[in-house]
């Protein structure tokens, strides 16, 4: 990469990338650091430049997972079918519904979005447990282990339970696209509104309840909640206002860094007990990895098409938080930053206060509150949370690329680890997928299943209309849903 | 479940109580060895001086993963180590945290996001540092001019306090090819030094406390050696590095030694950084940020602000902290006469008007309690943002207070509970907190475990959702009078308080939750018998009770040994 850019400056900064390439490809050929064999190091030509700007290949159409916890007023979801509805009732495809009020903020884009009932995920099903287990598999279709004894969090950990989970939909999206020419900086990212106190729900540790992104049954990613951080992630490592060659001098001290770190295992870890070293090997892993991250990191910043723009500010509310978030993550997708986004809003304890919509209570209690009446805190706080949703996407729909607008390139998918909170109803979630994934998807649709069935088929359907060539996923593992058009 | 042992006996004085709940159809419960056998606990004694560490034949003693920073230990540890301003844990990923604490080290996986952030963190707090002459010269006490001999003098002074242990010859080596990398940039002597400087905070061996055994696959427990034991020492009671002394204490290789240690206890909880066993330990214990998030509603409360609620924070961090350094009891926790309070506090409490800074107040006299079930904190964030619970303020006494946690309804409980949500919630209006729980007294299948719950909440009535006293509710005397599990008796919340204040289960209690801040990890079946030792009776200063644990044998000692994770 470094010798095709090479500018007649030289750049010291660049010599630095190539001595890190020539290190990685002696390595790989020599057989050696098993972990660089064990991140599947790619071929040479992989690590070259990926031109970007007007006449770049588009980038692979993109996921954004958004998770929500407690439920949703089920009665304000619910499609109601129109009459004349061309849809076919014994398929229960509905083609002209009413936009369900709680959709409201989708009305722009209501010919991109696919409601989805009856669709369950009978894993998140546990009492005493149900946001434990229902929050984890949410994305997973995955039964977490429980990790205490049945009652509560404070009593007793057993010392030999682990805990353990399944990879998230979008980890398999981003694991994959990790195999394709061409990969972005950031494998994907996961951002969260607020971190919540380390308790957990049930038999289920904390663990479960604040990360809904699993790259493998034992690894959360746990969610960036500082717009600040975000922004830094995305953008520090390239100032737009340095040159060329101070931004790869930048670089590369930081893979200096990392490489250093990464090559302590062979001293420390013959040193440590089985259970450090487990726990170490993670540690190294990811020094390497982030080394590697910046060694096929390019200026994707600079171009018309993605411009930072100011930095967030710090000490923001919640409201002003989401905002931040749902901002900063069209713009990583607009830079080709990442393609894959789990972006978690509240769920269980690590929820908000509502008190700018005069709620009384956290959106959690208030699931709980029975209060049915037709503008209910819970239905006030529900609303706010899905026009805070709609506003991400439809600011997708407005970033228009080469071949459609970020939306129609790409996929969403919503959804909360219960329908009905109240009842901790898994069986009948509140699912949405919204946009086309470049024409792969149909749309446009409310598609009405019996209860309970498996979300895992729908994931593996979305899975296979973004590229990714998957025959099933979580535990059940089902077929792909149809979908017809 | 585990094996018996005397704090499951006095548990389950409680919970044997409890355990009647299970034969009705409601509850669901968990427990399922209410039988007590099993002899006296090892190592009791004394009352608050060191306990010779029984280690003897192998003392089985159970096993955690190595423990890395939380945002508070590494903002703590950087600035004792830097003199720096900075706080950059503030945006690393988050502490998952478990068993009520930030820092319990099962959960602290790591994926390729810490390594970013802990890099950028180090980056930051380098350049800062150089650009700072005050942090620049802790780090840079030669002329750098000399090129390498200064950089590998400077790592040689600094990486012993960094990685809180002696460095080998090897260990400084490899740091400076990490400078040469920087050196054959073109790169100067100071950007070189900056660069290995970086390195040394991205290090595992900063950014965790690394303990060795001398056989790894062994699980025979082996005492931690001075520079390992003055580390996890420094951070239960300071959640920071070791200072000068303790580093130097070390380096004699004696802090095993009974009489130092014990020195060293005494030296780091009268030291101020000490306040971190209240800011920390305490706080999350009785989950003091939670307060921000709990906001009662402002037509219902008008005068609870932020800082009225942060000012509650402060009162029971202060009172607790006053508690651990005068040498008060366990049982004062609950017990005590005295509170602290500022003028927005005694007036949001009707006393009489404080100073504007807190002040130790005497409640004797006054309807306020003593302890911590007289703080706003506890009393608010034990109730719902319009009214009281008594079923939340009971339910957190036996949790949180004697470590007997009520058992949660089953899902076909919960579906009728909610059924009749409806029905109660009208009749709220004009009933009194009692009157509304009556429905959990006459029904069977509530009863079993609310007449053990609710009695303990309501106890509480005369304190108000945000902690104000009060003598009526809708117009009715508050009657607090109830009755504890095992059937005793009280009149009002001063009586239960009395009563709690001399329960066996809370030293217990209190001692289980040190053990598991101060080892980052709950206590397993090996660890039961440590625990029992660590409290004789509820007279026990608090302070006696963390110098016990300090001595115990899972503080002071180690194992490896095959485990997963």
């Amino acid at each position: 990469m470094s010798k095709v850019n090479a500018s007649s400056q030289g750049g010291f900064g660049l010599h630095r990338f190539g001595s890190r390439l020539d290190r990685y490809t002696r390595r790989r050929f020599l057989g050696g650091a098993g972990a660089a064999l064990m991140l599947g190091l790619p071929a040479l030509d992989v690590l070259r430049a990926r031109r970007v700007g007007a006449q770049a290949v588009p980038p692979p159409s993109r996921l954004v997972c958004v998770g929500a916890g407690s439920g949703v007023p089920m009665d304000e979801f619910v499609p109601k079918t129109l009459a004349g509805d061309p849809g076919d009732p014994r398929l229960g495809i509905g083609l002209n519904y009413e936009l369900p009020p709680l959709m409201k903020s989708f009305a722009p884009i209501q010919d991109k979005l696919n409601i989805f009932t009856g669709l369950g995920i009978d894993e998140g099903a546990h009492n005493p447990g149900d946001h434990g287990a229902g929050v984890p598999a949410m994305f997973t279709c995955a039964k977490p282990i429980p990790t205490h004894s049945n009652t509560n969090d404070q009593d007793y950990e057993d010392p030999g339970a682990a805990f353990g989970l399944g990879i998230s939909l979008d980890q398999v999206m981003a694991q994959h696209l990790a195999t394709q020419p061409g990969k972005t900086r950031i494998p994907s990212l996961q951002l969260g509104l607020r971190e919540g106190p380390s308790l957990g729900d049930g038999p289920f540790s904390p663990v479960y309840l604040k990360n809904l992104s699993w790259k493998s049954a034992t690894e959360p990613l746990s969610p960036l909640v500082d717009p600040r951080a975000l922004f830094d992630q995305l953008f520090s490592g390239f100032d737009p206002l340095a040159t060329a060659a101070e931004n790869a001098r930048r670089l590369g001290r930081s893979m200096s860094v990392l490489d250093y770190v990464a090559d302590e295992r062979e001293y420390l870890m013959p040193a440590l007990s089985s259970v450090d070293q487990q726990r170490m090997d993670q540690y190294f892993t990811a020094a390497r990895e982030v080394e590697l991250r910046l060694a096929t990191a390019q200026a994707e910043v600079g171009h018309a098409a993605c411009d930072p723009g100011a930095a967030p500010a710090g000490g923001l509310g919640y409201a002003e938080t989401m905002q931040a978030m749902s901002d900063l993550a069209v713009l990583a997708l607009q830079c080709d930053a990442t393609r894959v986004i789990m972006l978690q809003l509240s769920c269980y304890r690590n929820d908000s206060h509502y008190g700018f919509l005069n709620a009384s209570d956290n959106h959690h209690s208030l699931s709980h509150a029975g209060d049915d009446s037709p503008d209910s805190d819970y239905r006030k706080v529900s609303r706010w949370m899905m026009d805070q949703v709609g506003y991400l996407f439809n600011k997708m729909d407005q970033i228009v690329e080469p071949d459609g607008t970020l939306l129609q390139n790409s996929l969403g998918v919503f959804n909360n680890d219960c329908g009905n909170g109240g009842a901790h109803d898994h069986l009948n979630l509140p699912v949405f997928v919204v946009g086309g994934a470049r024409g792969n998807i149909v749309t446009g649709r409310h598609f009405s299943y019996p209860t309970n069935t498996p979300c895992d088929a729908l994931y593996t359907t979305v899975l296979n209309a973004l590229g990714v060539p998957a025959t099933g996923f979580g535990a059940k593992r089902s077929a792909p849903l149809a979908l017809p058009a | 479940m585990e094996k018996s042992s005397p704090i499951r006996r006095q548990q389950f004085r409680y919970l044997a109580a409890l355990a009647g709940c299970l034969g009705l159809v409601g509850c669901n419960g968990g427990f399922d060895d209410a039988g007590a056998n099993g002899g006296a606990p090892p190592g009791t004694g004394g009352t608050g001086t060191m306990v010779p560490s029984v280690v003897g034949p192998a003392q089985a003693i159970g096993q955690g993963v190595v423990r890395r920073f939380t945002h508070i230990e590494y903002n703590n540890t950087v600035r004792a180590l830097l003199g720096t301003t900075l706080t950059p844990a503030d945006s690393f990923p988050g502490d998952v945290g478990a068993d009520g604490f930030d820092n319990a080290s099962g959960p602290q996986t790591v994926v390729a996001n810490h390594l970013t952030a802990f890099e950028g963190g180090a980056d930051k707090l380098i350049e800062a540092a150089f650009l700072d002459p005050a942090q620049r010269a802790r780090l840079v006490s030669c002329d750098l001019a000399s090129g390498n001999a200064c950089v590998r003098a400077s790592l040689e002074a600094f990486l012993p306090r960094a990685w809180r242990r002696p460095v080998q010859p090897a260990e400084v080596d490899r740091m400076m090819g990490l400078a040469a990398t920087e050196a054959a940039a073109g790169g100067s002597a100071e950007e070189q030094l900056q660069l290995a400087l970086r390195g040394a905070l991205t290090s595992p061996h900063f950014m965790y406390r690394v303990e060795l055994d001398p056989d790894p696959a062994s699980s025979v427990p082996h005492p931690l050696n001075s520079y390992e034991l003055a580390s996890r020492l420094s951070y239960f009671l300071w959640s920071s590095m070791p200072d000068d002394e303790l580093f130097s204490v070390a380096a004699q290789g004696n802090l095993q030694d009974d009489a130092v240690l014990g020195q060293q206890v005494s030296r780091l909880l009268a030291d101020s950084k000490a306040v971190a066993v209240s800011e920390v330990f305490a706080a999350q214990w009785l989950q003091l940020s939670k307060l921000p998030i709990h906001q009662p509603k402002a037509d219902v409360f008008p005068t609870i602000t932020e800082a009225l609620k942060t000012s509650m924070a402060e009162e029971t961090q202060l009172f607790f902290q006053d508690l651990l350094q005068t040498g008060g009891a366990l049982r004062s926790l609950v017990g005590a006469s005295y509170t602290f309070l500022n003028s927005a506090l005694s007036e949001h409490y009707g006393l009489a008007p404080s100073s504007a800074d807190f002040t130790r107040v005497s409640v004797d006299g006054t309807n306020r309690l003593g302890g911590v079930l007289g703080h706003g904190s506890v009393l608010m964030l034990t109730s719902g943002l319009t009214k009281t619970s008594a079923v939340k303020r009971g339910a957190w006494v036996l949790d949180n207070l004697l470590c007997t946690p009520p058992p949660v309804p089953s899902a076909d409980l919960m579906d009728e509970i909610l059924a009749k949500q409806d029905a109660l919630e009208a009749l709220d209006q004009n009933l009194t907190q009692r009157q509304f729980l009556a429905t959990h007294r006459v029904d069977p299948k509530c009863a079993g475990c609310h007449n053990l719950i609710d009695p303990i909440g309501l106890a509480f009535e005369n304190y108000d959702a945000v902690g104000r006293y009060r003598d009526m509710e809708h117009g009715v005397a508050i009657d607090a009078a109830g009755a504890l599990p095992d059937g005793t008796p009280f009149q009002n919340s001063r009586e239960l308080a009395t009563l709690l204040a001399a329960n066996p289960s809370l030293g217990q209690c209190v001692a289980k939750r040190l053990f598991t801040f101060a080892l980052g990890r709950a206590p397993g079946a090996e660890d039961e018998a440590h625990i029992a030792g660590l409290v004789a009776s509820n007279e026990d200063a608090i302070a006696s009770v963390l110098t016990k644990l300090v001595s115990s044998t899972p503080f002071r000692n180690r194992r490896g040994g095959q485990g997963a994770l």
